[in-house]
């Protein structure tokens, strides 16, 4: 700013004080972010869902499981949010190319990335529960694959739900079977017979082998 | 300028949520500064239009603006003669009351008094205040006076007229 009125008035007086502290305060911040936008800082995941992953299926957005991936879904919706604040005026942030509605773009990425990454997980989660009697390592299967960096946001939100279910179930098949020692999807994957010998906890528990002779 | 924005560009994209949370912290500071600087260059604006002769600031009301409604109220004198504040019609029933009093030459009881003054026709039936409030504020200010079981007299002919027992 070129000049900045020198004014006995109280209120002038404030204001540029606020914009001085505030002034000292952004080029702190900005050195920060130069500095740490270009360190791989890994953020300390959430360890221990208070709800198990297996049913994720059944929860309600509203509902608290504290595990990594939806505590990243919740936290990456609020910045949205925030970051939709900062939109300028007369601005539509999905078709403006302007650096404001650009930042803004880059929140709702992450958000997409994050909402995908947590579909998989919930999808998983119930075939997980009803299709498979190694629920515990197809989740941990599943948390341990979309922890590995090589799913970056921008392919989690343009990419990820262009795959179907069965290539996850596929894929999972193929890592967990080893220590399954066997078939870990009983019925989706079509790799079994059509008649199970099991049904889960949940359903009725109703002999089904009359009817097949 | 181009170094703070990939940088921002990163860390927004950063897995660290402490990071996104600058790069937010960030992008509503500069808001905030751009806000205040668009100001100060207004109150520049203003300053140097003033030739440099501006002073403090006083809240003042804000313009008047045009508006369509009714214009305010003047005030009107009162006409020459008359006492700002006094009623006319107030004044004419308590002469009235007096007057009547005057010819009775004794105390007169409401219900004879209202009678009387009914009498006259110099009001209709339908009045703010009944007859009997009328009469008690004038007893309140001293006009009348009420000797009890005798009647309402003038107050300057009160002595010697003593209440029936």
């Amino acid at each position: 700013m070129r000049d900045i009125p020198d004014s006995p008035d109280t209120v002038i007086q404030h204001l540029l004080k606020k914009y001085r502290d505030l002034q000292e305060a952004f080029a702190q911040l900005t050195a920060h972010i130069k500095e740490y936008s270009t360190r791989r800082s890994e953020p300390v995941a959430a360890t221990g869902a208070l709800v198990s992953l297996q049913e994720h299926y059944n929860m309600l957005d509203q509902d608290d499981c504290s595990c990594p991936i939806c505590m990243d879904w919740v936290q990456r919706r609020e910045e949205f949010i925030r970051a939709g604040k900062s939109i300028p005026a007369g601005h539509k942030w999905s078709i403006c190319s302007c650096n404001d509605c650009r930042f803004v773009g880059r929140f709702q990425l992450n958000l997409l990335a994050a909402a995908n990454r947590r579909e998989l997980l919930i999808e998983m989660s119930f075939h997980a529960r009803f299709h498979s009697r190694h629920g515990e390592l197809v989740m941990a299967w599943t948390v341990g694959e979309l922890a590995q960096p090589l799913y970056t946001d921008n392919w989690c939100a343009q990419e990820m739900n262009r795959f179907p279910m069965e290539r996850w179930l596929q894929r999972c098949e193929n890592a967990v079977s080893g220590a399954a020692s066997g078939k870990v999807f009983v019925n989706s994957t079509m790799k079994t017979d059509l008649y199970t010998p099991f049904n889960s906890s949940l359903t009725a528990d109703v002999d089904a082998s009359c009817w097949l002779g | 300028m181009d170094d703070i924005k990939t940088a921002l560009d990163k860390a927004a994209a950063s897995p660290d949520p402490a990071v996104r949370g600058m790069a937010l912290q960030y992008s509503e500071a500069r808001n905030k500064l751009g806000s205040l600087e668009a100001f100060f260059a207004f109150y520049a604006e203003g300053a140097a239009a003033l030739n440099g002769k501006h002073h403090a600031v006083k809240p003042t009301t804000p313009p008047s603006l045009p508006t369509t409604a009714a214009p305010p109220r003047v005030r009107t004198p009162a006409p020459a003669g008359k006492k700002p504040g006094t009623n006319e019609k107030a004044e004419k029933f308590t002469q009235d009351i007096l007057s009547i009093l005057r010819e009775a030459d004794a105390p007169v009881k409401l219900e004879t008094l209202q009678q009387a003054y009914e009498a006259l026709g110099k009001e209709g039936p339908l009045q703010s205040e009944t007859f009997r409030q009328r009469m008690i504020s004038r007893q309140k200010a001293g006009t009348v006076v009420l000797i009890p079981r005798v009647g309402f007299w003038l107050p300057d002919a009160k002595a010697g007229i003593t209440p029936d027992a």
